[in-house]
């Protein structure tokens, strides 16, 4: 059940509905297992039998975070979710590079989401070990954190400490106010979803499909059309999820911050994937010493965390190559850029912004590609200044245009109201006024007409 | 689907393009008059409507051009070969044609069940019905009519289109009898039949393009055709040679994937140029 699917329009509008009468008629707790029951409904509309994976990876959490403190069963807390995310997405991955599959292989499909919920399961028995929050006695709520559908199959990471505390918090409920301002993120993540991004992608599939075919300006257009496709892929259904957790009384961390405004890779990675970065910082980075032992030991466990991310993504070495270029710049900027970066003029930072928009244009060249091979017809069709099928994808311009206008107005609106610059990218209109309500249908239509109706899923579900 | 009389259309879903059609709600450049002389008359789907090109752009108002005959363009949205061999019959009476029939056609090959029905006469009629509330509401308001059509496409399944495919093949007695039918109604105007194929495209991944079809049922199509005094138009040769040149394919808009979809201005020039290179040939043989 994908978000853009017509199954979920109407599993959700059900979920609000019971939940809402649930609210009126009982307590908390029969809201919890009805969400719990939910979620789990939603994740099994792919495969039934993953459920009893997602019970399995919250269970092991549940129990071994009672009695963490004791370091073996912290130790097996913590294996247990890196096991079933090894087995499951790594284990012909590594077999093959391993040059074993002779050995055998296991026909493993890949469970949707796994990637996000083990992260969640393991985040929150460290913390537990850390004492940075104490274990919850109540099962269905741990269980419920791990599985809730709006974040269950791509993020954002959400962390125990933020979500748990709003199970607890009874003065947490759908409201008028949050249902409004639900709707409207869910409407901006499906204009960027199914309008933008998958729009974009039926360009991007024909030019990294078939790059040979392709002039090397159709090839520079479409590397900068998947930038904008991953994102607004992405970003749409952060949206989607953070709105339908809004509407349903919870709160999720944000997820994208502007990214492509960004003046250096650093900065990218503040604003790209925050729940990831963050995770990968508080859970990987700093527990390998991050910037405590000395420059060189900095470089290498900035690398270490930025390989591990790229591998997270995918079980493919251009993911881990991905990553690596990633990490190269960051400790580049390391390396060079020692003080922070001053004030500098308009043209300077607009200047910064396009080299770091293409530099993170070319890395998305690795990650989209399904082999190294691909990858480099790609690079060679254009700097080899290949001739081929010219195609001024009219997607491709509206999307920068959109993003464009959308970045300055959300940062001079944010500006205006003074708020941080992606909260004013979600363009929130007071739902009680025959106004806002024209706005918001007429933003409604407009996204029902333009929507790209094949078939074309979330790009992070694949991980 | 025919449009309304001098009615104004734009369509923007594969390219953009907007237009006027006439008096009769034909996307031609000019009005029908009663007993005006057509040299050519066109026939054929939504690629030989014109659909998302401008109107100088298609093929009716291009081949008019090129050979200075009177070209008259009745191509509708959804009349596929076996719609156009029912109307034949009728558009020949009304319109006359003097010298050619052109049926434009992007496939040969059809259900034995839609063939029988073809044979039979009882093929469905194109077109929305004037029945129900809801049909009401999606004729009279366009806007209505689209959305209609979106969540259709966003609910149907990819099986459902996959079980449509599967059980297409050909029944070569069924399209004898048609053939015969069509060439022997084209005859009686004094017109010759040509029936202008243009099959699909997809790029290899080598870069270099494929044509999509069953080449022993086109060689099947175009047999039959030869031996009823039909002319058949392969444009699969111009598509290949189109490409290897110039990198440009018949099919797909700027908003649109490549070599995929309508006919646009490309293809449309050389399907003009094709179709009127076989009227020279077959001038110069008579």
């Amino acid at each position: 059940m994908i978000f853009t699917s017509f199954a979920f329009i109407v599993f959700f509008v059900l979920v609000l509905a019971v939940t809402f009468l649930i609210q009126k008629f009982s307590g908390d707790r029969v809201k919890h297992y009805f969400l719990l029951a939910a979620s789990y409904f939603f994740y099994g509309w792919w495969d039934w039998r993953f459920c009893f994976l997602l019970f399995f990876v919250s269970l092991s959490s549940y129990v071994t975070a009672l009695y963490c403190r004791k370091k073996s069963v912290f130790i097996l807390g913590v294996s247990v979710p890196l096991l079933v995310l090894g087995v499951f997405k790594y284990f012909g991955f590594f077999m093959n590079s391993l040059g074993l599959e002779r050995l055998g292989s296991l026909k493993i499909i890949l469970p949707v989401g796994i990637s996000f919920y083990t992260f969640q399961a393991l985040s929150y028995v460290i913390d537990v070990h850390r004492g940075k929050i104490t274990p919850e006695k109540d099962f269905a709520q741990l269980a419920l954190y791990i599985s809730f559908f709006p974040q269950l199959v791509a993020g954002p990471i959400v962390r125990a400490s933020d979500f748990l505390p709003q199970l607890h918090d009874t003065s947490r409920r759908m409201t008028a106010e949050n249902f409004c301002a639900g709707i409207q993120i869910i409407a901006f993540g499906y204009f960027k979803k199914s309008v933008l991004a998958d729009h974009l992608s039926v360009f991007v599939d024909d030019v990294f499909g078939v790059p040979a075919a392709f002039h090397w300006a159709s090839i520079i257009l479409a590397v900068v059309s998947y930038s904008l496709q991953i994102y607004f892929d992405f970003s749409g259904y952060s949206d989607i999820a953070t709105g339908c957790a809004k509407c349903l009384g919870y709160d999720f961390v944000k997820n994208f911050n502007l990214p492509y405004i960004s003046e250096s890779v650093t900065e990218f990675w503040r604003r790209w994937h925050i729940s990831l970065s963050g995770w990968l910082r508080d859970y990987l980075y700093i527990p390998l010493g991050g910037n405590r032992h000395g420059r060189l030991r900095q470089l290498v466990n900035l690398m270490i965390t930025m390989l591990l991310g790229g591998l997270w993504h995918g079980a493919n070495w251009t993911f881990v190559f991905w990553g690596g270029l990633n990490g190269t710049a960051l400790c580049a900027e390391k390396i060079f850029i020692r003080k922070p970066m001053k004030k500098s003029g308009i043209f300077s930072s607009l200047a910064r912004m396009t080299a770091v928009f293409f530099f993170v244009s070319f890395t998305w060249i690795f990650f989209r590609s399904e082999s190294f091979t691909d990858a480099k017809a790609l690079i060679t069709g254009i700097f080899t200044l290949q001739n081929g099928i010219k195609q001024p994808f009219f997607w491709s311009f509206a999307a920068i245009i959109i993003l464009i206008v959308s970045e300055i107005s959300a940062f001079f609106r944010a500006k205006r109201i003074k708020l941080s610059s992606v909260e004013g990218f979600v363009p929130l209109v007071n739902l009680n006024t025959v106004t806002g309500l024209t706005v918001f249908f007429v933003f409604c239509g407009v996204i029902l007409g333009l929507a790209f109706t094949g078939e074309n899923p979330f790009v992070y579900f694949q991980f | 689907m025919r449009s309304q009389p001098d009615s104004i259309w734009v369509q923007c879903l594969e390219g953009f393009a907007y237009g006027k059609v006439n008096n009769e709600g034909h996307n031609n450049s000019y009005d029908y008059k009663r007993g005006i002389s057509i040299d050519i008359l066109v026939m054929g789907a939504s690629h030989m409507e014109g659909y998302n090109v401008q109107t100088e752009e298609n093929t009716a108002t291009l081949l008019s051009k090129i050979s200075k005959f009177r070209v008259y363009n009745i191509g509708a949205g959804a009349h596929f070969l076996l719609t156009c061999f029912g109307n034949l019959q009728a558009a020949a009476e009304k319109y006359r044609p003097s010298k050619y029939i052109v049926i434009e056609t992007e496939s040969v090959k059809f259900p034995d069940r839609m063939l029988k029905m073809a044979e039979a006469g009882t093929l469905p009629e194109v077109g929305v019905k004037n029945r129900g509330t809801l049909r009401l509401i999606l004729r009279e308001n366009k806007y209505f009519k689209f959305l209609w059509t979106q969540m259709n496409k966003m609910i149907q399944t990819k099986s459902q289109q996959a079980k449509i495919k599967d059980t297409l093949f050909n029944d070569s007695e069924i399209m004898l009898s048609l053939i015969r039918q069509a060439e022997g109604t084209a005859s009686s105007c004094g017109a010759k039949l040509i029936i202008a194929y243009h099959p699909r495209v997809s790029l290899k991944k080598d870069g270099t393009l494929n044509i999509n079809d069953d080449s022993e049922i086109v060689k099947q199509f175009s047999d039959l055709c030869a031996e009823n005094g039909i002319y058949f138009l392969n444009m699969a040769g111009r598509f290949l040679e189109e490409y290897k040149n110039n990198y440009i394919l018949p099919y797909g808009f700027a908003n649109t994937s490549v070599g995929k979809g309508h006919m646009n201005r490309e293809g449309h020039r050389m399907f003009a140029d094709e179709i009127y290179a076989l009227i020279k040939r077959i001038e110069a043989e008579s």
